[in-house]
């Protein structure tokens, strides 16, 4: 289960999430930024993971897909307090350089 | 000498946690200090995942099997099914780089896998298919 509060503020945006982001809940996260994304001129939008628990493979990948749409728009997209835990998961794939954690 | 332990469960994501817990107490007897265990516990459940979503479509009357073997030299964690096998064409391990830079969905769990286990296999004997991951313990942890 994730939860998420957002933040939004002309350009940018954050979105502080609580939980396990997993294939269950991914889709559902993915809509919500694609929603947010058309909605808002947004040009830098970051996750706060504090309060993330787990990611699996899928979470991973959103976040790498998320990454990308924000290269494309010319805009940038960070992830910010990452959970030892997290950190280790993404260490596993190389995503922690990618993502400069 | 050989210790087997098995555990069977629904193939229900309700489950994940209780199959994660499993294999992090079985790697702990294995010797495994808790960050391993961890990281073997992420691997199994990639594969459970895997086997609930791609080879039982979300189907919650099918059955996983979840088999730890130690010996002296290794841990095996075997995910057994009935359903739809996964053959090695369907595995791509995908450049990470290459991946980064175009998105596909899918094809990080089985970057998770093999990058936490000394090797990730799959086959099938007797109907029974499986996703073998085999974790080498160091000396000091044989028996």
């Amino acid at each position: 289960m994730i939860e998420w509060t957002e933040n939004i503020s002309g350009e940018q945006a954050t979105l502080s999430l609580d939980g396990k982001i997993t294939f269950e809940n991914a889709g559902e996260l993915r809509n919500r930024v694609k929603a947010i994304l058309s909605e808002f001129p947004l040009k830098h939008l970051t996750f706060d993971l504090t309060g993330v628990r787990f990611v699996d493979s899928s979470g991973l990948g959103l976040l790498v897909s998320i990454k990308n749409t924000m290269v494309k728009r010319n805009g940038s997209f960070k992830i910010n307090n990452v959970t030892e835990t997290v950190r280790n998961i993404m260490n596993q794939t190389g995503l922690d350089k990618y993502f400069e954690i | 000498m050989k210790q087997f332990f098995n555990v069977e469960f629904a193939a229900d994501t309700t489950f994940l946690k209780l199959a994660t817990d499993v294999t992090i107490s079985m790697c702990r007897l294995a010797g495994f200090n808790d960050s391993t265990a961890k990281d073997i516990s992420l691997a199994v459940d990639e594969a459970v995942t895997n086997t609930i979503k791609h080879a039982y479509h979300f189907d919650r009357t099918r059955r996983v099997t979840l088999q730890f073997t130690i010996t002296e030299t290794e841990l095996t964690i075997d995910v057994r099914h009935n359903g739809k096998p996964i053959s090695d064409t369907e595995i791509h391990l995908p450049d990470m780089e290459e991946y980064m830079k175009q998105y596909r969905k899918g094809g990080l769990g089985i970057v998770l896998m093999t990058r936490i286990m000394d090797s990730v296999d799959y086959g099938s004997i007797a109907g029974i298919h499986y996703c073998r991951l085999v974790k080498k313990r160091s000396q000091q942890h044989a028996h």
